[in-house]
């Protein structure tokens, strides 16, 4: 599945670089769920960056079913079939309609109008926002627009979810409704998950928990 | 993503910034508007030129003069007196004088090519007296068989006749005719003076009838006539000619015959070559007029920059959100291009549609006041090919200049635009 051997990522010139990462080491299973914490600055984001394909990792690589998928496969277009991320601040294109934004990813692989719109719906059917499906993005609750967020990011089946502080800019209520989706999408769509957070009550809910500071990882803790 | 999908999409960015939008195409439209114009006013003028002398290109005349030194050596103050030299100096009034003698006529008879020699008789005539006692100018020309005017009724002149005329469809007046066809057969009743001062008064019978040109004079006088009268007003009753035309031998080409020409010290112009330079002035006034144009649509070039540019700013966080959903640098270097092109497109076809309400505008105007009477001219002609070819060449200009801006969009590092830490 997804392995990361022995990444750094260093940023800056040689005599005054910094180290965000320090020789990281993680192999993700197939339809588990894993939460990334630790600080601000602690290194998550970049771990995240790096995973994804967005970033280069200074050292070590990254293998995705034994590829590395910065140097031996084309980086985006692996991203965009296998990789499903819902940021914190939803990132929805405002004047959009509700469908289209959950159908962006397939209209950029060029896939048809009728076809992206049919998965659209599907993908919006499993958030529980069918009946919004025609509504402008910006119409919606900060709760909706996760959900739509999240819808965008499944639409394409991935094999990893990836929330990067999905609750951040949520009530507790509307939060806690979409920890508990990301949960039930794991289950019934089997992707593996993970969740970077600083909320030790959603990394509770994982089955393993890795955590950051400094660049280093000084857990990583699996339930039994 | 699929061409209709870049298309709608770039198509939709536009809409964002409605009137950030408005206003590059409208900067875009009024470039786009001079340059039609402009263009248009050139080909305008060409067709009108095309029409009046288009025939003339397929006619096998060529006017023939001595070859002269072009400068009026000697003949200017402010310069040096200069040495005669028989073999080459030209008499100090030469572009007055330099009439051709029977000797050069034999010469240019001997020169391979030359095929008929007509010689371009110009009688003066005072007036035509119209049958209500109306004097009318007489304008004429000979009439020369290898040029024979497009008629419209009648029958054309021939080498033998005399005492006949062709009209041009405007006089029939002349001859006291209600209209130019029934002006066939009349009789127009011309004076002039000859050399010793005496007014004598020739009548000639409408022939023919031809359609009015921009070069053709409105009566054209018979061989036989026209050189009687142009005898009877030159010296000693011997007309004398600074060119003649020639009818070429057609086993000779125009290359070859104008080379026979020039080493036979003679300088032969076909009516073609008069054509062709009329249409390259032509040409020229119309580069010279897109030239300026140019500088309007360079103006809104940079506006589609700026435009451009903005949009990239603004759209920092979508162009992130695109690569993080899988899109590559030539999607958002295509969506961004395209952006461009279609600016250019729209802001040129509103220019177009501008262009054509002025131009419908513009002929109604000028035919009923400044160009009322001349025949056959459209002085704006924006053709749709013309049309079509600006639209394209506009959106090809905004395309190549919003490929700057569109290598800074496909640059963005989503990692800096998507973080909000």
């Amino acid at each position: 599945m997804l392995e990361i051997k022995n990444v750094a990522r260093r940023y800056g010139k040689k005599e005054d670089s910094f180290l965000a990462l320090k020789d990281i080491s993680l192999e993700f299973d197939k339809g588990s769920t894993n939460a990334v914490i630790g600080k601000s600055g602690s290194g998550k984001s970049t771990l995240l960056h790096i995973m994804t394909g967005l970033d280069h990792p200074s050292e070590g690589e990254v293998l995705f079913d034994g590829k590395n998928i910065h140097k031996s496969i084309d980086t985006d277009k692996w991203r965009g079939q296998n990789i499903g991320i819902v940021f914190q601040q939803f990132f929805l294109q405002p004047s959009n309609s509700v469908i289209d934004n959950v159908a962006l990813p397939l209209k950029l692989r060029g896939v048809s109008k009728k076809e992206r719109e049919q998965r659209a719906l599907q993908a919006l059917i499993s958030v529980g926002l069918k009946d919004k499906a025609k509504n402008n993005a910006n119409d919606l609750s900060g709760g909706q627009k996760q959900r739509v967020a999240i819808a965008r990011a499944i639409i394409d089946n991935p094999s990893i979810l990836i929330a990067d502080e999905p609750t951040g800019n949520l009530d507790t209520e509307s939060g806690e409704s979409i920890i508990n989706l990301l949960f039930d999408l794991n289950k019934s769509k089997g992707a593996t998950l993970i969740i970077v957070t600083h909320d030790n009550d959603i990394a509770k809910r994982c089955h393993r928990i890795i955590e950051l500071r400094d660049g280093k990882i000084v857990s990583d803790r699996s339930k039994k | 993503m699929k061409v209709v999908d870049i298309f709608s999409t770039s198509n939709q960015n536009l809409r964002r910034s409605k009137l950030r939008t408005f206003l590059t195409l409208l900067a875009i439209a009024i470039g786009t508007f001079t340059l039609a114009l402009s263009l248009g006013l050139g080909q305008g003028l060409k067709n009108y030129i095309s029409l009046q002398l288009g025939k003339y290109k397929d006619v096998n005349l060529y006017q023939v003069e001595k070859t002269t030194l072009s400068d009026f050596s000697g003949g200017i103050g402010n310069k040096d007196p200069q040495i005669y030299n028989p073999n080459s100096s030209p008499s100090a009034a030469s572009y007055l004088t330099n009439f051709l003698t029977n000797e050069d006529l034999t010469n240019l008879r001997s020169v391979n090519g030359t095929n008929n020699i007509e010689l371009p008789y110009q009688p003066s005539i005072l007036y035509a007296l119209a049958p209500n006692g109306t004097k009318y100018l007489a304008n004429n020309s000979t009439f020369i068989p290898e040029n024979p005017p497009s008629l419209i009724y009648g029958a054309q002149l021939t080498e033998a006749d005399q005492g006949q005329i062709l009209l041009s469809q405007k006089y029939a007046p002349l001859v006291g005719a209600s209209d130019s066809k029934s002006s066939i057969g009349k009789t127009l009743d011309i004076f002039y003076k000859q050399y010793n001062g005496k007014i004598s008064e020739l009548k000639l019978t409408v022939k023919g009838v031809y359609q009015p040109s921009l070069i053709q004079a409105p009566i054209v006088i018979d061989k036989y006539d026209a050189k009687n009268i142009a005898e009877s007003q030159a010296i000693n009753s011997t007309p004398q000619f600074n060119f003649v035309f020639v009818s070429r031998n057609l086993n000779v080409t125009d290359s070859a015959y104008k080379s026979n020409l020039k080493n036979a010290k003679f300088t032969g112009r076909s009516f073609a070559d008069v054509n062709n330079t009329l249409n390259s002035i032509i040409t020229g006034v119309q580069i010279s007029l897109a030239a300026f144009s140019g500088v309007a649509i360079l103006a809104s070039i940079v506006g589609v920059i700026n435009t451009l540019f903005m949009a990239v700013l603004e759209r920092t966080r979508e162009i992130g959100l695109f690569r993080a959903l899988g899109a590559k640098k030539g999607t958002i270097f295509t969506l961004f291009s395209v952006e461009a092109a279609l600016l250019g497109f729209w802001g040129g076809l509103s220019g177009i549609i501008l262009s054509l309400g002025a131009e419908q505008a513009i002929n109604l105007i000028a035919s009923r006041t400044f160009l009322k009477g001349v025949e056959g001219i459209k002085l704006l002609n924006i053709s749709p090919s013309l049309a079509i070819f600006i639209i394209l060449v506009i959106a090809a200009i905004t395309f190549v200049a919003g490929i700057i801006p569109a290598i800074k969009a496909s640059r963005v590092d989503p990692i800096e635009s998507l973080r909000y830490e």
